[in-house]
């Protein structure tokens, strides 16, 4: 069974580019949210492997809110995608254990040798 | 007398603030030489004369006494003396001020158990203590008034009263104006920090959008030669973001190793390009020197588009070979990068303005335009990309 993956990206055109290379890289796509609310909700529909999650997303809740969640709640494993390179978010964000971390833009070699090492060939 | 002769010495002496000796004084008075010496001796051990010796000549002055307490009160300094048993003996009349307490109301009063502002701190009392041991102490004391920190920098200086007894003076300087201004300069630089953070991250989040959307098109394209070009883009954009990420956190790239920031561009150049480190054989060697961030931006940028160039064409079709890319330089004598490969040779008459490359053009204009320097390209050793800039380009 292909493993799905949840892109949580408030921008539509990225949140597309990241569906497109989670389905080159031969996953499938559980869905695509622009919000902390609207992640939760798919996952506890769709219950995807995995989540792919950019740290500043739409609403009250940040990425880093949204990825605690989606473990605390319903064991998914997650991967931040940020344009945040300075230390303070990323010690919070590393704080809570992410399964893997990648700076934007992203690299496809990045993005696929993540995915495999999270959900396996 | 005695008396009488002394007093007319002083008065000699008073009138000739530039010294005189002791034949000068014999020859303006009735009296003789022997007689003269004693009387000044008398002077000097009473602390009324000074001597100084200019070549074999002693020359005698009257002392220049100044009272200690009018020196304490032009201070613009807070100073007070305090005895052994903590007790206040001299105190000057900015203190006073500052106190709004009358010199009798605190005058031989004991410190700890009267009431007077800076004095009660615990740190004061602690800095009085230190010294009394025989320290000299400075310590910075932050003390509330009206919802305000005022802050004072205090000296406690052990002292010898002239009872013989220890005591300590303690000069408190009021740095509150400075202590304010380094606080609204530390303000002033988080906010920047703040707003150059926001910056970088709205540049990334920019060039992942540009990225998405050159990546989208390579999907839509199905012509090979339009997915190369779209490929050799994306690298383009790929590395410009590695150049900001590393160089954006520091401000001068004095601060980050030049070596390591030129390794891991390099990386991420074979990493696009999946050609292994067994196949070209990298060596990086950057001399100990501090580019100016602007200056380093644009070095990464030539070298990201010079090693691609190599890489696509010395290292094609499974080449292997050297690459090796130095740094040297100053400030005043100017930067020279090189950038050398073993791989196959570039044609003799390769010209970065006229061979039509793309990369080479880039390499070119930055080189001449933003760095103010020149490109060559050498053949007769290996590949040799040679850019000469000057120190402090703009």
């Amino acid at each position: 069974m292909i493993k799905k993956v949840l892109v949580i990206e408030d921008n539509t055109i990225i949140a597309l580019d990241i569906e497109r290379r989670v389905k080159m890289s031969g996953y499938d796509v559980a869905g695509k949210a622009e919000s902390g609310a609207s992640a939760l909700d798919i996952a506890e529909k769709t219950r995807p492997d995995l989540a792919l999650v950019d740290i500043r997303i739409k609403g009250p809740m940040d990425g880093i809110d949204v990825a605690k969640q989606l473990r605390d709640r319903f064991g998914i494993p997650f991967v931040f995608i940020t344009a945040y390179s300075d230390r303070g978010v990323q010690d919070r964000a590393m704080a809570i254990r992410p399964d893997g971390y990648l700076l934007k833009p992203i690299k496809q070699s990045d993005l696929v040798e993540t995915l495999k090492r999270i959900l396996g060939e | 007398m005695e008396g009488e002769e002394i007093a007319r010495i002083k008065e000699i002496l008073k009138r000739e603030p530039r010294g005189l000796s002791i034949r000068q004084i014999t020859d303006q008075l009735d009296i003789n030489r022997n007689l003269v010496a004693k009387y000044l001796d008398m002077l000097l051990v009473s602390g009324q004369a000074e001597m100084r010796t200019i070549g074999v000549a002693k020359m005698y002055y009257l002392s220049q006494r100044v009272p200690i307490s009018a020196l304490m009160d032009f201070s613009s300094d807070f100073i007070v003396v305090l005895d052994e048993d903590f007790k206040v003996i001299q105190i000057n009349d900015n203190f006073l001020r500052f106190s709004k307490k009358s010199r009798e109301k605190i005058l031989g009063k004991t410190i700890g158990r009267e009431t007077v502002p800076l004095l009660e701190s615990a740190a004061v009392q602690e800095g009085f203590s230190e010294a009394l041991r025989g320290k000299e102490v400075a310590i910075d004391i932050e003390w509330p008034e009206n919802g305000n920190g005022l802050y004072f920098r205090a000296k406690f200086i052990p002292t010898v009263l002239e009872t013989g007894r220890m005591g300590v003076t303690a000069i408190l300087e009021d740095t509150t104006e400075i202590k304010r201004a380094e606080q609204s300069l530390r303000s002033a630089l988080a906010e920047k920090e703040i707003l150059l953070r926001e910056i970088n991250q709205r540049i990334n989040d920019n060039l992942q959008l540009v990225s998405s959307l050159v990546h989208l098109q390579m999907g839509a394209t199905n012509d090979e030669r339009a997915r190369d070009v779209l490929v050799e883009t994306q690298n383009r954009i790929l590395s410009l973001a590695f150049v900001y990420q590393h160089l954006g956190q520091s401000r001068n790239l004095g601060e980050s190793p030049l070596s390591e920031f030129f390794k891991s561009l390099v990386d991420s150049i074979f990493q696009a390009y999946r050609v292994s480190e067994e196949t070209i054989r990298t060596t990086i060697s950057v001399a100990d020197i501090s580019l100016p961030i602007h200056n380093a931006t644009a070095v990464g940028l030539i070298v990201n588009e010079l090693v691609s160039f190599s890489i696509r064409n010395s290292f094609n079709e499974g080449t292997r070979g050297d690459l090796q890319i130095v740094i040297s330089g100053g400030e005043k004598s100017g930067y020279r990068l090189m950038i050398r490969n073993t791989g196959k040779k570039f044609p003799a008459d390769l010209d970065p303005k006229t061979s039509g490359v793309l990369g080479l053009q880039i390499a070119h204009t930055i080189a001449t335009s933003e760095l103010g320097g020149q490109m060559r390209i050498m053949t007769d050793d290996g590949n040799i990309f040679l850019i000469t800039f000057p120190g402090g380009a703009e």
